[in-house]
């Protein structure tokens, strides 16, 4: 029993440290650039890929009618109009927009561009600029509703090292290789074992 | 059986049967009470946004007539001078509701939520209102009238 | 092999060891500990009382489907029944208590209550004839050639395949669970007892397999008192208690697959016989005996991987073919549904066919050399064949699925939960705000966090995986060496179908 015990906390242990050490990165950081385009009901790309320091530059559109994009992680929301260059985008902890709307406080002027994390208030803006210094996957998703689907519309970026993923594989094997090794324990049943 | 047991059975019968019957009249009940403390006496029309189609409607798009009524646009008479109400809502996607012709709006219109306007539009006459979101294929075509009937007509 | 009951009370104390061959780990006799429960269970009252609440909100939700606003995520029966209802019964009564929400279904409600002519006390003709149950209706039996769960199979793999519509229109929730209602209603006056329950509900097809593996299970106290038992009355009915509508027979009772815990057996044994007990979550000792059985742990565990790509994915394609009726791409929604059928019944079983079938090559290689030993021939040990091997192995999925729904759960509740607060406000998109509460904005509640919940959950449900899987092997072999070659392959497929999930949820 203590050495099953011990097996899969090892062998569990070692999964871990090699999922760690399967998802470091050591590249320099980059500076990206992306137009995601939001339909009904799926954003293209689909999946943004980057790393852990990089600047995300992100421009938004939509091709039918009016989405959201609703950060995880970044603490960013946007509300996306079609057949327009420019977004509104505020963050969603410190404002909200059917209240901000309601007491008038919508932007009236266009900017080229903000960085979220200097980001107050609602902007419209043609651009928002992300620092990439949190890393994991996160979702993005639509926040207005957009018809029957709405709810699972969304994308996701992945900001390596995305550890849950890298660690959560490294645990899956060395669990399975540790029940693998295990021994049967049951005072009442090992008379049964042959030699 | 017993009475006690048929007793037993009775009262639960009669729950059963009670809200069966009360839980559909309570709702329209609350409901229409809800809209008459809105009106005060005044008309109230019921707007609903469809972008499926492209139209600003009153035939009542709900859950079991949204899929297989095709809704007519929609024709809202009132008298000059006279205020009514209007509840805006939308059955599918995001819209903007205005009248330019008046300078109303426009106002944002969300799903399964209502606007109310309470106008007043003292100049007879026929007013277009429509949808300044682009909302679909049929955004363009999305369009009601208000018809304003003076005192003589 | 001794069996080593939890709980001694002096009157069991006083006889010899209660038979309860299902009892091997730890289990407790609630009903022992908590008297009051027993007590509760008994009490004619209870299972109307339970079902009640649940018919007035079904009731509700129907009436909203009907007359409140089409846009879901604002009308009470989409964000009740399918952010609300299912996550509560994936991540809460079907690991804690199995089957617990077939006490409180009101769907075959209304049929049951008309079989009976009862709401709440039992009916029986006379003392003569035994207190046999009288049922209004045709009373016809159902046809042995269903005697199984492939109806419930195909029914829930059809629904399956609409689910996109089903869980976004309140009216196609509204006009299927409306439709099950009316299909239990007429079966129930064509066949005695819960044959819809038992053979067709999708719902309860797959709480029948996750309720294998669940917490709560309802058993015979001891089987030789039932085997002494004259009457029968949780079979045939009594003064106290109807006959068990579910067509199971206590006496014999060892896994929790068809029980639909309505405990009218608790009401109806005569000896006091029956009890509801408690065991540890992820049992290693029930089995799953058919292949109906096996497909169904097959299905449910592809579909969560299925929805997992088109609703929780972030590829448009998918969600464009399951929205059939939206963008009318009927050609996508036939690949789509080819795509789900098939990886069901098809591709799946046969991967894991071919798993089982190189287990057996690998067990038997690895003991070409071993003798058998003589306690394990004896019990039938050594050389299990193939059908045994499948069926066998097949149960580890249960956990491992039921993990993997609870993992992709997740996500709704977390991320569209703020929903049930506004809609408790306005349940019917009518503009209403009862509560305060209508105009509160979506808002995920700690939504970046959700994976690493989602890769822990896929890791418990692996390990509960494995360990069943090598109690399983361990007892087919009864040799570690052989075991373990024997496990390799499952334990590659179980592997395997985690690191799926996980790029799934967290890649």
């Amino acid at each position: 029993m203590v050495r099953n015990v011990l097996v899969t906390a090892l062998l569990v242990l070692a999964g871990v440290g090699g999922g760690v050490w399967w998802a470091r990165s050591t590249a320099p950081p980059q500076e990206i650039v992306v137009d995601v385009e939001a339909r009904r009901y799926a954003y293209e790309p689909p999946v943004l890929r980057a790393r852990q320091g990089d600047v995300l530059r992100l421009r938004l559109r939509s091709t039918d009618v009016v989405h959201g994009f609703f950060l995880e992680g970044y603490d960013l929301d946007a509300r996306i109009v079609p057949e327009r260059p420019d977004f509104e985008v505020w963050r969603p902890s410190e404002v909200q927009w059917a209240e901000a709307e309601k007491r008038g406080e919508l932007p009236t002027k266009t900017e080229s561009s903000v960085e979220v994390s200097s980001l107050q208030g609602i902007r419209r803006v043609r651009e928002v600029v992300l620092r990439l210094d949190r890393p994991g996957r996160f979702r993005y998703r639509c926040s207005h509703t957009c018809g029957f689907m709405h709810p699972f519309m969304q994308g996701e970026l992945i900001v390596t090292p995305n550890y849950p993923f890298h660690v959560g594989v490294g645990a899956a094997i060395g669990l399975t290789l540790a029940f693998l090794a295990w021994r049967p324990v049951d005072p009442s049943r090992r008379r049964g074992t042959s030699s | 059986m017993r009475w006690k047991d048929g007793l037993k059975e009775g009262v639960a019968l009669a729950t059963l049967l009670l809200v069966f019957v009360g839980l559909p009249w309570a709702l329209r009940a609350y409901e229409n009470g809800q809209v008459r403390r809105l009106a005060t006496g005044r008309p109230v029309f019921t707007v609903y946004a469809n972008a499926a189609f492209g139209t600003w409607t009153t035939t009542p798009l709900v859950g079991w007539t949204y899929f297989w009524r095709k809704p007519e646009p929609a024709h809202i008479q009132v008298r000059a001078g006279q205020p009514f109400v209007l509840r805006i809502t939308a059955v599918d996607v995001h819209h903007s509701f205005g009248i330019p012709q008046l300078g109303i709006g426009p106002y944002d219109v969300e799903p399964g939520r209502f606007l109310k306007l309470e106008l007043k539009v003292d100049e007879p006459g026929l007013y277009t209102f429509m949808c300044y979101t682009v909302c679909g294929r049929h955004h363009e075509k999305m369009m009601g009238t208000l018809e304003v009937v003076g005192e003589g007509q | 092999m001794s069996v080593r009951p939890d709980v001694m009370t002096e009157s069991v104390v006083d006889r010899p060891a209660p038979k309860r061959p299902y009892l091997k780990g730890r289990w407790m006799d609630l009903g022992e500990r908590v008297r009051p429960l027993q007590g509760l269970l008994r009490w004619r009252s209870f299972q109307f009382l339970a079902i009640l609440p649940n018919l007035f909100l079904f009731y509700f939700f129907i009436l909203a489907a009907l007359w409140g606003t089409p846009v879901g995520n604002r009308n009470i029966m989409i964000v009740f029944v399918w952010i609300l209802w299912w996550f509560i019964l994936i991540t809460l009564w079907v690991p804690l208590a199995g089957r617990l929400w077939c006490t409180m279904c009101p769907i075959p409600a209304l049929g049951e209550w008309l079989q009976r002519l009862r709401l709440v006390t039992v009916r029986f003709a006379s003392k003569a004839k035994g207190f046999k149950n009288v049922l209004f209706g045709l009373n016809r039996k159902w046809p042995r050639a269903l005697d199984n769960i492939w109806l419930q199979n195909l029914l829930f793999l059809t629904l399956a395949t609409f689910s996109a519509l089903l869980v976004t229109r309140p009216i196609v929730s509204a006009f299927v669970l409306g439709g099950m209602i009316v299909l239990a209603l007429g079966l129930a006056l064509v066949f005695r007892h819960r044959v819809f329950c038992r053979y067709l509900c999708p719902v309860s097809g797959f709480l029948g397999l996750y309720a294998m593996t669940s917490s709560v299970a309802l058993r015979s106290r001891d089987w030789d008192v039932c085997v002494r038992c004259p009457t029968k009355g949780c079979m045939l009915g009594s003064e106290n208690g109807w006959g068990c509508p579910w067509m199971v027979y206590m006496g014999k009772l060892d896994r929790s697959n068809y029980c639909g815990l309505c405990f009218e057996c608790l009401k109806s044994c005569p000896n006091d016989n029956i009890g509801l007990f408690v065991r540890p979550f992820g049992v290693t000792e029930t089995r799953i005996l058919h292949l109906d059985e096996a497909y169904k742990a097959f299905i449910m565990l592809v579909l969560a991987a299925v929805y997992s790509v088109t609703l929780l994915g972030p590829w448009g394609t998918f969600k464009d073919w399951a929205n059939v009726t939206e963008t009318g791409d009927w050609r996508g929604f036939l690949a789509y549904a080819a795509l789900v059928w098939g990886a069901c019944l098809v591709a799946f079983p046969a991967m894991y066919g071919l798993l089982v079938k190189v287990s057996q090559w690998a067990s038997r290689w690895r003991g070409r050399r071993v003798l058998v030993p003589a306690s394990a021939s004896a019990n039938g040990a050594g050389e299990p064949d193939f059908r045994t091997l499948f069926l066998r192995f097949s149960y580890p999925l249960v956990p491992l699925g039921l993990l993997a729904w609870i993992a992709f759960s997740l996500p709704l509740f977390f991320v569209n939960g703020s929903y049930i607060v506004s809609v408790l406000s306005d349940p019917l998109g009518w503009g209403w705000d009862l509560l305060g509460t209508a105009h509160v904005p979506w808002k995920p509640l700690i939504p970046e966090w959700v994976p690493v919940l989602q890769a822990g959950v896929l890791l418990g449900g692996l390990a509960v995986a494995l360990r069943t899987g090598w109690a399983i092997a361990w007892e087919l072999w009864r040799d570690p060496r052989r075991a373990r070659w024997g496990l390799a392959p499952m334990a590659g497929l179980w592997l395997m179908v985690t690191v799926g999930f996980l790029w799934l949820f967290t890649g």
